[in-house]
């Protein structure tokens, strides 16, 4: 097998422009489709997953997002607190014992609610605080897709799933010392992803990656940055977005500048940084206790 | 849209300019519903997780029609009636279920239908917020609703707040043809306190609904678990333009069913 250790810009610009027309697909109320793919085999299931999420290929993608962040506190009810974009790489391969193995990237800012421009800091809706957010930084996060059976389901050709995951971990944000930043010893998280293509691109075998569109909700514990400290209540984040398939069509050109400029080579490279990080360990690496 | 446009992705310079006020009506109303009197129906399935100060757990699966009346009232508006009927359903059943054992209490709870409407709305020429990427569309409608979620309205309880987003996506290019009704793919995601047929007053949480559905063009397309909900309980909702005329809610519906136990 060649391993190709990175793409130039015109493969990631050209991105999957070989998407070919395939026969309609009709069918309702089904966790299996019997068309070419059968999605109540595991094998068969796993590689759909690759397929939708990113690729069955040894390849990189790119998921383009753009959300907002909401608060939620019982007193004061739901405010939007400020927006966030950014574009989440993907780089697969295939594994052992027909599973895949791919290796999670995030970078992207905090950005205006009105202009969606990048902010350094903004005023906190429910203390009236000026907040310094940090910079959307995350990854590389690991994850292998082992042959299971996913409950993807359909309407017609088009195909969806949904994907929750709840974490709940020991804060790196100690209450007694980030009395500001830190939510609590525990932190709680609900992420609600969903993953929408076509059943007719799936059934498609010349195609290792098919276009897919991407709707996330996050219902967490406050980033440290909003400087809740222990609050009643959380955010709820939600964003969509899409697998990249030209970057300087579907990418807004101030957000891949924004990319190229904080880390070279974010778009070409598979590996841009080595050390993992996340929200909570960059503020906490960055910032310092506030005191009361 | 020439060929030129399509390989360049030049998907956003064809008749519709999302930032005209106009053209981001029409193209809202044509995506959410139609942009010509008729009716558009949602076709949705979600799972409610119970969001406890512990974690996070699957709680019931639920699926619903929702039913918009749309109305061109002129150039400039549109009018719309909604209505959503649907069930809940164990996680690992779609078929309709009237009780149910509840994992967090362990006990058997008489469940409601799912009923809402007819929620009416007049919309005009506004600026909104679109999300683009190449030929890709969406729109969000946050709402946060304050009110009573217990048995009864009582007189010295506090209201509580919930909010509901709801995500339709949609294609630039689909938006600009020459039809009336788009193809739509919506999320529903609602934060809300227990609902009091779940009987969980005395545990800290709350619930997080969440949905994926899209347009629907037919009968045909209804699941065969939702058609035999809607033969059962609900007859002649899909046909009708006003399947019921007095305005209710889950809560409501609930509520009055269980003043008459």
């Amino acid at each position: 097998m060649t391993v190709k250790k990175q793409m130039n810009r015109r493969e990631i610009i050209g991105g999957m422009g070989a998407i070919a027309a395939s026969p309609f697909v009709s069918g309702q109320e089904f966790n299996v489709i019997d068309r070419d793919i059968n999605l109540s085999d595991p094998i068969q299931n796993a590689l759909a997953y690759a397929k939708l999420i990113g690729t069955s290929a040894r390849s990189m993608v790119h998921i383009y997002y753009h959300g907002t962040i909401f608060g939620m506190t019982p007193d004061e009810g739901v405010k939007p607190m400020i927006g966030l974009t950014g574009v989440l790489k993907g780089v697969w391969k295939p594994w052992v014992d027909n599973g895949f193995y791919y290796t999670l990237y995030d970078c992207g800012y905090f950005m205006d609610l009105k202009t969606g421009a990048p902010v350094e800091e903004f005023e906190n809706p429910f203390t009236g605080e000026i907040n310094r957010p940090v910079k959307i930084i995350g990854g590389p996060f690991d994850r292998v897709i082992k042959p299971d059976l996913r409950p993807f389901k359909s309407r017609g050709d088009d195909l969806w799933l949904e994907e929750p995951a709840y974490l709940n971990f020991v804060n790196k944000l100690d209450p007694k010392i980030w009395k500001k930043a830190s939510t609590g010893e525990k932190l709680s998280f609900l992420y609600v992803e969903t993953y929408h293509g076509k059943v007719s691109d799936l059934a498609n075998p010349e195609l290792d990656s098919i276009p897919m569109t991407i709707t996330s909700t996050h219902n967490t514990s406050w980033y440290p940055f909003f400087l809740m400290g222990q609050r009643p209540g959380g955010h709820y984040w939600q964003s969509v977005g899409k697998k990249v398939e030209n970057l300087e069509v579907d990418v807004p050109a101030v957000l891949i500048d924004y990319i190229e400029n904080e880390s070279p080579g974010y778009f070409e490279s598979e590996r841009p940084w080595k050390k993992r990080t996340g929200t909570f360990q960059a503020y906490k690496n960055q910032r310092q206790p506030i005191k009361e | 849209m020439d060929r030129r446009d399509l390989l360049t992705g030049k998907y956003g310079q064809g008749k519709l300019d999302l930032k005209n006020s106009k053209d981001s009506l029409y193209a809202y109303a044509k995506l959410l519903g139609s942009a010509n009197n008729a009716m558009v129906h949602y076709s949705l399935e979600g799972t409610i997780f119970a969001y406890l100060p512990n974690g996070a757990q699957k709680l019931i699966g639920f699926q619903a029609i929702l039913k918009g009346v749309w109305e061109k009232i002129d150039q400039d508006s549109y009018s719309y009636k909604l209505f959503e009927s649907g069930f809940f359903h164990h996680l690992d059943s779609k078929n309709y279920i009237e009780t149910f054992e509840n994992p967090i209490t362990n006990k058997k709870n008489q469940l409601s239908n799912i009923k809402g409407g007819p929620y009416k709305t007049v919309i005009k020429p506004r600026q909104l917020d679109w999300v683009i990427s190449g030929d890709d569309v969406w729109i969000q409608e946050p709402k946060t609703r304050i009110g009573y979620f217990g048995v009864s309205k009582p007189n010295n309880q506090d209201k509580e707040t919930s909010f509901a987003n709801t995500i339709f996506r949609g294609k630039i290019s689909d938006l600009n043809d020459e039809s009336s009704i788009a193809p739509s793919m919506m999320t529903y995601n609602y934060i809300s306190p227990w609902y009091p047929f779940f009987e969980m007053d005395d545990v800290d949480g709350k619930m997080y609904w969440q949905a994926v559905g899209i347009k629907i063009q037919s009968w045909s397309d209804v699941p065969k678990s939702m058609k035999n909900f809607l033969k059962a309980k609900q007859k002649n909702y899909f046909e009708s333009t006003n399947p019921w005329s007095e305005p209710t809610s889950t809560l409501k519906h609930y509520r009055e069913n269980n003043k008459q136990k």
